[in-house]
């Protein structure tokens, strides 16, 4: 049971009333009579009949109470709802960074207003099941489906609005299509809903909650080499309705050394851009603006544009392997042959290696098979960028079992499978025979040792670093709230609540037939 | 006695000096005595003729105007009377009860009933009773000037009335002015009234607080008398309860008066002061018009 109009239990503190008038009256007054034969000093009649009692007091007030909370409970407008027929709501998070933006007058942004919003509307309703979805560049899922209001107000924590942009309206469909298709849907963003089929559907509520701020970003960067020389270009913009005076400086920060300082002012949505030149270096290129509140697109920093070769160590048991190996680093010249202090170890049996270090195991068949069929290819997957299909024969053990993501497959069998973190120990396992397999002699061979030396230096070499916010993201002026809803559960959803109201104001109306019986029918008696 | 009641004592016995009791001609007791009453009586001091009339005694026809009229006629003589009046006054603390003018109806009663008494040619004599019957020994001078009517007693004075009772007066008049707050009986306390007496008159004096309570909320009521307290929670039932307990209080002593042949009487202190005419013992004619 749960009740649907919450605001009038804020009616419960009239019972501090009661009890103030209860203990203000137990405060008695004296009064002098000439006499309490006529409220004490009672005989019993002699024809029978009631004797002296004492007015239950403090069980008339219980009885108040009780009554006046059973009154108030039913204004509350109690229902009644099994599990199963609770409301299914997908709540769409915008998580882009715009919904962080503050204005200086105001401590809070749009998302801890929607925040606000959804712990005093939703999580504290019993009535719905609750499904998170983070809107970011695509739609994420947030913990479980059909959550309570409580669980659902732990995995709100997640909600951080970190990304560049924020793709809601295919968050919408997600939500339509992922769960069911009466789901009700509920957007907490920072923008009110363009004119858009997707936003104006039933069952859809489109709540922003931004205001509109002030902001000045660095709106575009790049980094590139003119021989000797290094050249940075940043752009500033000035997110204003008002002219800004910018301050920024381009400087390194290894060497702390200042290679440009800029203070002009920037006109309402003006672009202001600078180009650096400089010695070519091996340190990263910073450009920084001051005094602007919203700090995620303030500073943004350049890394060097030449790139460190991989070094890779190999170690098998087979000649044949080795030298292929060898000639294969050799000729992509992205990565150097060591003995020791490798980045990437190739080798055909799995060893323990340092924190830091990848490891390629060609796995040693011990009962193989030739493959034929097609080859499943998980495109999107660095290691895999690019592949060409080629015709050749590959050699793969029957029996192998690994525990990583296999980015290639072919009927059940894992050809190529990623395990481990990124940043940490990266294993591939490679499913081949090398002795029967013909794939170093297609371009299948070369393409995926580059894309694996690549992934290594893309990972902890990075050449340009995107801007943490796109463009479009930093203009905080559009930022608007619309008019919230009062109750944002349709007409027709309310049908399937049962109204419990009668329970409470059928009790109450029994317990004031007592308290009437209490305080009438209790009295002192008779006088002879 | 504060300056206040003494006026207002003064006003009584200006307003008790206006009536006489009527007393003499009523009961057969009282009519030998030693002074001449208001009325007609037996005495041997002619006061006029009348026309007979069915039922006059025939030893008082006037046979010397028969003859020279040819008329029946009477003689009538002034009554002879033994008035004498003994008037009772309850001393305990409820008479005298804060913030009520019962002490002031009290003593503007006496006041009253002296005034008339005296104007009806009677000796009085006054009684307060505490833990006994003190004799007040200035009844000669006004009321304001009698000493020991101060009601501060705590006890019950209807308890000292049936066991130590004042000796009063044969044939006499007795007034008994109390609020009657007693769980006496009445008959015990009437029983010993009553004996020998003329008359006996119960005034019932009490406050409109008494009558009808003022009362509501919850009140910590404290008797005026034994100090007990009590906690209540007055409202409208709790007062209608306590009226009716009052009533059937008073209903009855007035039903054992007038079984013991004595009158019953009562006075609200407030309304009796204002003009302090005691309405139902002019209505029954005990006290009638005709004084200075």
């Amino acid at each position: 049971m749960f009740f649907l109009n919450y605001k009038a239990l804020w009616a419960t503190l009239t019972l501090i009333g009661f009890l103030g008038v209860y203990f203000f009256k137990r405060r008695s007054k004296d009064i002098k009579v000439s006499s309490l034969m006529f409220f004490s000093a009672l005989k019993t009649p002699a024809e029978g009949g009631q004797k002296l009692t004492i007015l239950q007091t403090p069980l008339i007030l219980f009885l108040e109470l009780l009554i006046v909370t059973l009154l108030i409970l039913s204004a509350a407008a109690p229902v009644m709802l099994d599990n199963n027929s609770k409301i299914p709501l997908a709540v769409i998070l915008d998580d882009s960074y715009s919904m962080t933006a503050t204005a200086k007058e105001d401590s809070k942004n749009a998302r801890h207003r929607g925040l606000e919003f959804l712990k005093n509307n939703i999580l504290n309703k019993q009535y719905y099941r609750i499904n998170l979805i983070k809107g970011g560049s695509y739609p994420e899922l947030i913990g479980r489906h059909d959550m309570t209001g409580a669980e659902a107000g732990v995995y709100l924590d997640n909600w951080r609005c970190t990304s560049k942009s924020a793709d809601l309206v295919s968050a919408v469909r997600f939500a339509k299509e992922a769960f069911d298709k009466h789901i009700q849907v509920l957007v907490i963003t920072d923008t009110p809903a363009e004119t858009d089929s997707d936003t104006q559907m039933a069952k859809l509520n489109w709540l922003a909650f931004g205001k509109p701020v002030n902001n000045i970003a660095i709106t575009g960067a790049n980094r590139y080499s003119l021989g000797k020389t290094d050249r940075c270009f940043f752009e500033y913009t000035n997110f204003s309705d008002t002219p800004v005076n910018l301050h920024a400086i381009v400087k390194s920060p290894e060497s702390n050394k200042v290679y440009d300082e800029i203070k002009a002012q920037i006109q309402p949505m003006s672009v202001r851009r600078s180009i650096v030149n400089f010695p070519e270096q091996n340190s990263e290129i910073c450009a920084e603006i001051f005094a602007d509140d919203f700090l995620p697109d303030n500073k943004l920093c350049l890394p060097s544009i030449k790139r460190e070769k991989v070094k890779v160590r190999i170690k098998t048991n087979s000649k044949y392997l080795d030298s292929l190996l060898k000639k294969t680093v050799e000729a992509l010249g992205t990565g150097v042959l060591v003995e020791k202090d490798e980045n990437i170890l190739i080798t055909d049996t799995q060893e323990i290696i340092p924190a830091n270090t990848w490891q390629m195991v060609i796995h040693k068949a011990t009962d193989s098979i030739m493959l034929s069929g097609t080859v499943a290819v998980e495109r999107e997957h660095p290691l895999c960028l690019g592949l060409p299909p080629v015709r050749a024969l590959w050699a793969v053990d029957k029996n192998f079992v690994s525990d990583g993501l296999p980015v290639l497959s072919s009927d059940d069998f894992a050809l190529l499978a990623v395990s481990g973190e990124v940043e940490k120990n990266k294993v591939v396992v490679f499913n081949m025979d090398y002795e029967y397999s013909s794939l170093h002699t297609t371009g299948f061979w070369p393409v995926l040792f580059w894309n694996y030396l690549n992934w290594y230096q893309d990972v902890f070499y990075p050449v340009n670093r995107e801007l943490a916010i796109s463009r479009e993201e930093s203009s905080f002026l559009k930022l608007k709230s619309n008019d919230l809803p009062e109750n944002i559960l349709p007409e027709s959803t309310m049908k399937n609540f049962i109204s419990v109201r009668w329970w409470f104001v059928v009790t109450a109306l029994i317990l004031i037939a007592l308290h009437q019986w209490l305080v009438t029918i209790r009295r002192p008696g008779i006088v002879y | 006695m504060d300056k206040n009641t003494q006026r207002i004592l003064e006003s009584a016995k200006a307003v008790g000096q206006r009536f006489v009791f009527n007393v003499a001609s009523r009961f057969a007791s009282m009519q030998t005595g030693e002074k001449y009453g208001a009325g007609m009586g037996s005495s041997l001091e002619f006061l006029d003729h009348r026309e007979y009339q069915p039922g006059d005694d025939i030893r008082h026809i006037d046979w010397n105007a028969l003859a020279r009229s040819d008329k029946l006629t009477v003689k009538l003589f002034r009554e002879e009377i033994s008035p004498h009046l003994d008037i009772l006054i309850d001393g305990s603390a409820s008479m005298n009860l804060d913030d009520t003018a019962k002490y002031a109806a009290l003593m503007s009663g006496v006041a009253v009933m002296r005034a008339a008494a005296l104007n009806s040619g009677y000796n009085v004599s006054a009684w307060v009773i505490k833990d006994r019957c003190e004799k007040i020994p200035e009844t000669n001078f006004d009321v304001e000037r009698w000493r020991g009517t101060d009601c501060v007693y705590a006890g019950n004075t209807g308890k000292t009335l049936v066991t130590m009772p004042p000796p009063l007066k044969p044939r006499g008049v007795r007034i008994l002015f109390s609020d009657l707050f007693w769980e006496t009986e009445p008959e015990t306390i009437l029983r010993q009234l009553i004996n020998n007496a003329a008359l006996v008159i119960i005034i019932q004096v009490v406050a409109k607080i008494d009558e009808e309570p003022d009362l509501l909320g919850n009140l910590r009521l404290v008797d005026s008398e034994s100090g007990e307290t009590l906690e209540v929670m007055a409202d409208k039932p709790i007062i209608k309860e306590y009226i009716k307990n009052f009533n059937r209080h008073r209903n009855y002593w007035r039903d054992s008066c007038t079984k013991s042949g004595a009158f019953f009487t009562h006075l609200v202190a407030e309304d009796f002061i204002k003009d302090f005419v005691p309405q139902e013992l002019l209505k029954t004619e005990i006290l009638v018009a005709g004084g200075k």
